[in-house]
């Protein structure tokens, strides 16, 4: 393993770091705070990093993107989590919904959706899968015909007719462009009876039903979709009919270095913020850092976010240049970053003392976003009962 | 040890309950959600509570409250913060004290201010130490000048003037009086120059600033009090001169540890129970997720370490009863910080159980794991354990 990077991955790491800096820290605490979840999309900082590139870095090269390997893929994306993780997932889901679209999509259909989608500074992308019945189901996966999404696609001439709806959908309350998974076969499990479709927005029958008010990551948006006679061209079926899982699995093998590398600068944010803290606070006559309590603290944190960035690393490298992969690496990795994530931002709050629970100061707001981590791309728990099959 | 709950601590109990389903936990959520931390405080809610006795529960017999102890105080608290750990901490904060106004008050000061806690159902107390530069430094103090708060009070014939400031001060904004911790001899450490001084909140010169906004706990205000040329009279000086750090000031032994394991465990047995009904219901896999080892390990979990800090709790209670402020003091401050570590373990799985669902506001298990974060720095967490050091067996 060689982690030498190139000037580009340096320059784009920079990059990064700056506009994250200059355009993001200033604002996230103020989007944060907003009530109403649909006032929190960063609509400007979307637009002004998507001039940088940020919105299709990881969007092969050949549809006019960044086409970012997965290893500065994750050097970008912890400079910026480490300010806001949701504005970071907010450009980031781009860079994953829009490689599945270059890898499972027909020429056609990548001619149709992906020029639009690069071109438009406020084109996002989302993924339809989880439904209030279906969450761990889809993950499992549990092969039944009972269980998994309700939400179907019915044949209709040459096309489809779809009912049903989709919650916690990410970016489903902006996004111009929705991969969705419907049943097509209702006799049979997920495994055989689900199929892959692209719905543009503005589809008949398509409309939101409420945005979710999340606890952390209040930047990235989650909302239902609500499928109401939406008819959708036979021209929009991704693939072959009843193969959206092996699809997903097939798109999904590199892990998702997205999200350990989110937990990741979101631990480092925090860390960063509670060593500041601590060299400048003064308690005791002298910088709290040279009491020991808190001493130890910070050099435990400072350890496991090392440790996380060397798995973070180890998983963006062994997707490219281990055949075939291990997939177990990237499950150990999404479980291990996610808690430390949440170990290292509840240090940082203590750090800060009465002030570390404040939201005037820096450190809950990195304490509620890595709560957010520890269900996605299935809970945790999910994740180690199938890792342990492969052990 | 004996602990039964007979007659008088089950009515209590059994008071504090149906408060907290009937008053409490219709509006708790909606009240957390207020984007304005003033506007989240409801002055209905603490006169419904005042009128069956919370505000003045720690007041004595003897002083026409009904001095419910220790024991009775815990079971209270742990039954409000079961519906919001925010209201239980706004009434006893003000039992907390009780004991400046009934035992440590001169006879004088005690005519003048307990009879207007008793009757006006909006009197709420507080006690304004925290300053910007002085948090840990107040609870363990270095032998030194120049460390704690600041804020100063000036001798002029029979007044004293106050000059300063103080931050993150429970029930700041919305308590009518205040004991205020100043600092009476600049030349000295703390604990030989702080005066005590009951402060009503509408002294001339005394004003709130900032209501603070906290990730949780919400309903609990904490806010800045500000003093600049604040007159009060010589007769509202509680103490002596000098003496406010070393004097002893919270008569019923136990209490302050007491208060906040209870706090915490009530919330931690709300998300307790919202998880395993929520994982009794919710199928996945063809079954209750509660039947997949996964949640049912994490359930018997949850379940284990409450038992084992409630056990802690009440063997903290009967501790102080019986023996007073001589009660063994590591395990009594201990029991704060493995209640506020098992609250957070427990909150953190429930939120795990729930899934997506979880980090959702209109479910209520988010909510209970924000209200837990608050507690590590609350009484400071890492000087509690410090100071236990010398005192462990």
């Amino acid at each position: 393993m060689d982690f030498t990077f190139t000037d580009e991955q340096r320059a784009l790491q920079q990059l990064a770091r700056d506009f994250f800096e200059s355009e993001v820290r200033p604002v996230a605490a103020e989007y944060d705070q907003r009530e109403d979840p649909r006032d929190c999309v960063p609509w400007d900082i979307i637009e002004k990093g998507s001039k940088l590139g940020l919105r299709t870095l990881g969007t092969p090269e050949e549809w006019g993107g960044g086409g970012a390997d997965l290893l500065t893929q994750a050097l970008v994306i912890e400079e910026m989590a480490r300010v806001d993780i949701g504005a970071s997932k907010t450009f980031s889901h781009n860079w994953k919904v829009s490689s599945r679209i270059a890898a499972l999509c027909s020429e056609e259909q990548k001619k149709r959706f992906l020029p639009p989608f690069v071109a438009d500074h406020r084109y996002l992308l989302s993924n339809a899968v989880t439904e209030p019945d279906a969450g761990s189901d889809s993950h499992l996966p549990y092969d039944v015909p009972e269980a998994g999404p309700r939400c179907f696609a019915e044949r209709n001439g040459k096309g489809f007719v779809i009912n049903g709806m989709k919650n916690f959908i990410a970016l489903a309350g902006v996004s111009k462009l929705i991969i969705l998974w419907a049943r097509t076969d209702r006799s049979v499990g997920i495994t055989k009876g689900l199929s892959t479709f692209i719905v543009p927005r503005d589809t008949p029958g398509l409309s939101n039903g409420q945005f979710h008010d999340k606890m952390g990551m209040r930047l990235y948006n989650n909302a239902e979709l609500i499928f109401e006679n939406c008819h959708v061209p036979a021209e929009n079926l991704v693939g072959e009919l009843g193969q959206a899982m092996q699809q997903r699995a097939a798109v999904a093998k590199g892990g998702n270095i997205e999200l350990m590398a989110h937990a990741l600068g979101c631990a480092r944010g925090a860390y960063e913020h509670a060593l500041d803290h601590a060299r400048n606070r003064v308690q005791g006559l002298k910088p709290i850092i040279e009491h020991q309590a808190i001493a130890m603290k910070l050099a435990e944190m400072a350890m496991e976010v090392e440790v996380a960035r060397a798995m973070v690393w180890r998983c963006a490298w062994a997707s490219e240049h281990m055949t075939p992969p291990d997939n177990r690496l990237t499950v150990f990795s999404k479980v291990f970053c996610t808690e430390m994530a949440l170990r290292v931002t509840r240090r940082a709050v203590e750090i800060f003392g009465g002030m570390g629970v404040m939201k005037d100061g820096p450190a809950e707001k990195y304490l509620r976003d890595a709560a957010v981590l520890l269900h996605m791309d299935a809970t945790n728990q999910i994740n180690l009962i199938k890792v342990a099959k492969r052990l | 040890m004996t602990v039964q709950l007979v007659g008088e601590y089950r009515a209590l109990q059994q008071m504090a309950r149906e408060f907290c389903e009937q008053e409490i936990r219709p509006v708790a959520a909606a009240r957390d959600r207020i984007k304005d931390p003033a506007k989240v405080f409801d002055w209905d809610l603490v006169r419904k509570g005042s009128a069956l006795g919370l505000r003045t529960l720690a007041v004595p017999e003897k002083f026409g409250g009904p001095g419910v102890d220790l024991m009775g105080q815990a079971l209270v608290i742990l039954e409000l913060a079961r519906g919001d750990g925010g209201v239980a901490k706004t009434f006893s904060q003000c039992w907390k004290w009780t004991p400046m106004l009934t035992e440590l008050a001169t006879k004088e000061q005690r005519e003048l201010f307990l009879p207007k806690f008793m009757e006006d159902d909006t009197y709420l107390l507080g006690l304004g130490g925290t300053e910007p530069d002085a948090g840990s430094d107040n609870r363990w103090p270095p032998d030194d000048p120049r460390a704690g708060w600041k804020t100063s009070a000036v001798r002029h014939g029979d007044e004293w003037v106050l000059n300063g400031m103080k931050h993150f001060i429970a029930n700041g904004g919305v308590a009518k009086l205040f004991v205020i911790m100043a600092r009476t001899d600049p030349t000295v450490p703390i604990s030989k120059g702080t005066t005590m001084f009951f402060v009503p909140s509408d002294t001339p010169g005394f004003r709130f600033g900032r209501r603070h906004d906290k990730v949780g706990w919400r309903f609990y205000q904490n806010a800045e009090l500000i003093m600049e040329n604040c007159v009060i009279p010589d007769a509202f000086r509680l103490g002596e001169v000098n003496k406010g750090k070393t004097q002893r000031r919270d008569d019923v032994a136990g209490f302050n540890d007491v208060e906040l394991v209870a706090n915490v465990l009530g919330m931690a047995q709300a998300a307790y129970e919202y998880a395993i009904e929520y994982a009794r219901n919710r199928v996945q896999g063809g079954k209750p997720i509660i039947n997949h080892q996964a949640v049912g390990l994490m359930l018997a979990d949850m379940y284990m370490r409450l038992e084992a800090a409630r056990a802690y709790l009440f063997r903290v209670v009967e501790g102080s009863m019986e023996q007073g402020h001589d009660y063994d003091s590591a395990s009594r401050q201990l029991a704060k910080v493995f209640a506020t570590e098992t609250a957070i373990s427990v909150t953190q799985k429930a939120l795990e159980i729930y899934g997506g669902a979880g980090i959702m506001k209109e479910n209520p298990v988010e909510k209970l794991w924000r209200d837990v974060s608050v507690f590590p720095h609350l009484a400071a967490d890492s000087v509690q354990i410090l100071r236990t050091v010398e005192k462990l067996p």
